[in-house]
């Protein structure tokens, strides 16, 4: 026997169902949010908890597998936080440049990787679970995306982020000590990053605003930047000659010094692939950007 | 097609009216990759007035749900990781090939079963009943099996079609084999006309062949307990690492790429998790897809969970898990459903 559309029972059944399902909702983020507070993954801290440091490092993934905190820690008896993630876009890092210098009392250098300049930003809508706690980052998404109502029906959709499971993987654990610590790069992955299109290494003007603002606002508050282009396998350089030039061009554009490293690393050790150093590049990157970096002064000769 | 022939063999009348006719092909829910909805089945529901019914609703939103959770959370999760894997085999050690592979076979199988259950509920709330298209695969202990588990709306299409036109098993040995090669065969190049289709088609038709070839030197049937379990388990991977093996020709862009992919795990001899690439994501991903098999060998293996599943508070339970799980868990960047390009 149909029973009619209009039908009181199961009509109530469906609200109970969807208010069952918004109060867990909302049950979840408030749960989630609880594994953001006790996370020691570095936006987290940045956002959530209590981070502090004199020296933080911001780029894209070529900044997560450039620099090494906890040794660069020890190499200048400061404290240094790496705030890099894998495709940060330069809007992004922007965003989360200006929010360090807010939340960070003792910040007294940024270092910044910027071949962000090339990330196309892809990773963006992953820092939802940090956009709550920040102007920068929801000003930037309604910028990219408009006004997203899913997000208020479905407030748990704030948490389904890559950021947020490596938040839940971080809590009670550092993450500072993520870098590439495999094997070196294999002749198959160079001749892999052969047989893809050159990439053009052009720079973007807005890309270029975008940074040029955020150094703009951290030296307007007595925070002292450094630009460190990372070092690139040599079959990039052989593949995409555009790689060799961008770094004197941005610095021409923006006026102010960029450590160039593009080809300051050769061989095969220092490489987990093409684009990303290893643990052993990621030293011999440190002797190289702190020599030219001035006054950042080594404490230490560094490891052993 | 199988209207027509079903017509010329009087299996079904054929439908004086146009408009139903024209409904029967164009139905949404099953036009673009199935399950395929044989006339026999969906002209009589076509007859019949559709009014609005709420248990149809109830189970089409479930079966629904299921689909969306294993399109979105299990195959578009699985899909970059995959496609990484087949673009540069090269670069990927013997454990980066395998699981690329074993990723492969669960995401077509969350995908097309996904979109298959997503079209029989969308079809169910509006009154329709499609034929079910797939029954946990991958827990088949024969390669028969896997055929009457996977695509059954194909895999009986061919049987009913070709492989009993052609005589089926009436003819002896070599005709039976030969047919069911044949079925086979056309079978994959229904997939499309590339090499690597013909392959995979040739593959399964030879694994029923030599299933029918080989008597294996235990009967399940005179197992018991432990022993059972074992053998049952023991033939449910050789099925699984078959279907892999020929899911590599599938997914692969031609022949050469597939020879290159399974060299690769031959000649690597490096089974070592260390080199392996994005290994959080590919965590994450084993992880979900773990309790997605685990649940599917509870459905199979236990009759308690089996009954469990048919109780109605666990079946709000499960639903709502399913949709507060689908926005923290999904995948939402647009992939396409495979299935759509055959």
């Amino acid at each position: 026997m149909p029973l009619s559309i209009f039908s009181s029972r199961p009509l109530a059944l469906i609200g109970v169902i969807a208010l069952l399902v918004l109060g867990l909702d909302r049950a979840v983020l408030m749960a989630g949010q609880g594994v953001l507070t006790q996370s020691q993954f570095r936006y987290a801290r940045l956002y959530y908890g209590d981070l502090d440091a004199d020296i933080a490092i911001l780029g894209n993934s070529r900044g997560v597998h450039s620099f090494y905190a906890p040794e660069l820690e020890t190499a200048l008896c400061r404290p240094v936080v790496n705030l890099s993630y894998n495709g940060l876009a330069m809007d992004a890092l922007a965003a989360i440049g200006r929010d360090a210098a807010e939340r960070m009392d003792g910040l007294e250098v940024m270092v910044i990787e910027v071949s962000s300049l090339f990330s196309p930003g892809a990773g963006n809508s992953q820092l939802s679970p940090f956009r709550p706690a920040s102007a920068g980052l929801q000003e930037l998404e309604t910028f990219h995306r408009g006004h997203l109502p899913w997000f208020n029906v479905f407030a748990s959709l704030n948490l389904n982020s890559e950021l947020f499971y490596r938040a839940a993987f971080y809590v009670g654990r550092s993450d500072q000590s993520w870098i590439n610590r495999g094997a070196p790069v294999t002749a198959a992955m160079i001749a892999a990053y052969r047989a893809e299109p050159p990439v053009a290494f052009s720079l973007d003007a807005d890309a270029v605003a975008w940074l040029d603002a955020l150094l703009d606002d951290l030296e307007g508050q007595g925070i002292r930047t450094i630009l460190v282009a990372a070092p690139y396998h040599a079959v990039v350089a052989e593949h995409a000659p555009g790689v060799t030039a961008w770094p004197a061009e941005l610095a021409a554009v923006l006026d102010r010094p960029v450590i160039d490293l593009v080809t300051a690393i050769s061989g095969d050790e220092g490489f987990a692939d093409p684009l990303h150093l290893n643990l052993d590049g990621a030293r011999a990157a440190q002797d190289l950007w702190l020599a030219d970096a001035g006054d950042l002064e080594r404490c230490s000769s560094g490891p052993a | 097609m199988s209207y027509v022939i079903d017509s010329a063999r009087g299996k079904i009348e054929p439908t004086p009216s146009l408009l139903r006719f024209a409904t029967y092909i164009a139905l949404f829910p099953q036009l673009v990759a199935g399950p395929i909805v044989r006339a026999a089945r969906l002209l009589p529901q076509l007859e019949r007035r559709h009014g609005f019914r709420w248990p149809s609703f109830w189970i089409g939103m479930e079966k629904l749900l299921i689909g969306a959770a294993m399109k979105i959370i299990i195959a578009d999760r699985l899909a970059p990781l995959v496609d990484r894997t087949f673009a540069m085999p090269e670069t990927y050690n013997g454990l980066g090939l395998l699981l690329g592979v074993f990723m492969f076979a669960i995401q077509i199988y969350g995908d097309f079963a996904g979109y298959s259950l997503m079209a029989i509920g969308l079809g169910r709330i509006m009154g329709y009943d499609f034929p079910i298209n797939f029954r946990r695969p991958y827990l088949s202990r024969s390669f028969s099996e896997f055929w009457r588990r996977w695509h059954i709306s194909l895999s009986t299409w061919l049987r009913d079609y070709l492989y009993i036109s052609l005589g089926g098993n009436r003819g002896g040995t070599l005709k039976t084999w030969r047919n069911l090669m044949t079925t086979m065969l056309l079978g994959g190049l229904w997939h499309g006309a590339g090499w690597p289709f013909v392959i995979w088609g040739g593959l399964h038709g030879s694994y029923l062949v030599l299933q029918r070839l080989i008597v294996l030197p235990v009967s399940s049937a005179r197992l018991t307990g432990l022993a059972r379990h074992a053998w049952t388990w023991l033939c449910r991977i050789g099925v699984i690492l078959a279907v892999c093996l020929a899911w590599v020709f599938f997914r692969s862009e031609s022949f050469g790429d597939a020879m290159t992919y399974l060299g690769n795990i031959l000649t690597s001899g490096d089974f070592s998790p260390g080199p392996l690439r994005n290994k959080f994501q590919l965590g994450l991903a084993l992880l979900l897809v773990a309790i997605f098999l685990a649940l599917e060998v509870g459905y199979e293996d236990s009759s308690f969970i089996r009954r469990l599943r048919w109780k109605r508070p666990v079946r709000i339970g499960f639903a709502i898990a399913l949709i507060i799980a689908l926005p923290l868990l999904g995948t939402f960047s647009g992939n396409a459903f495979v299935y759509f390009q055959f």
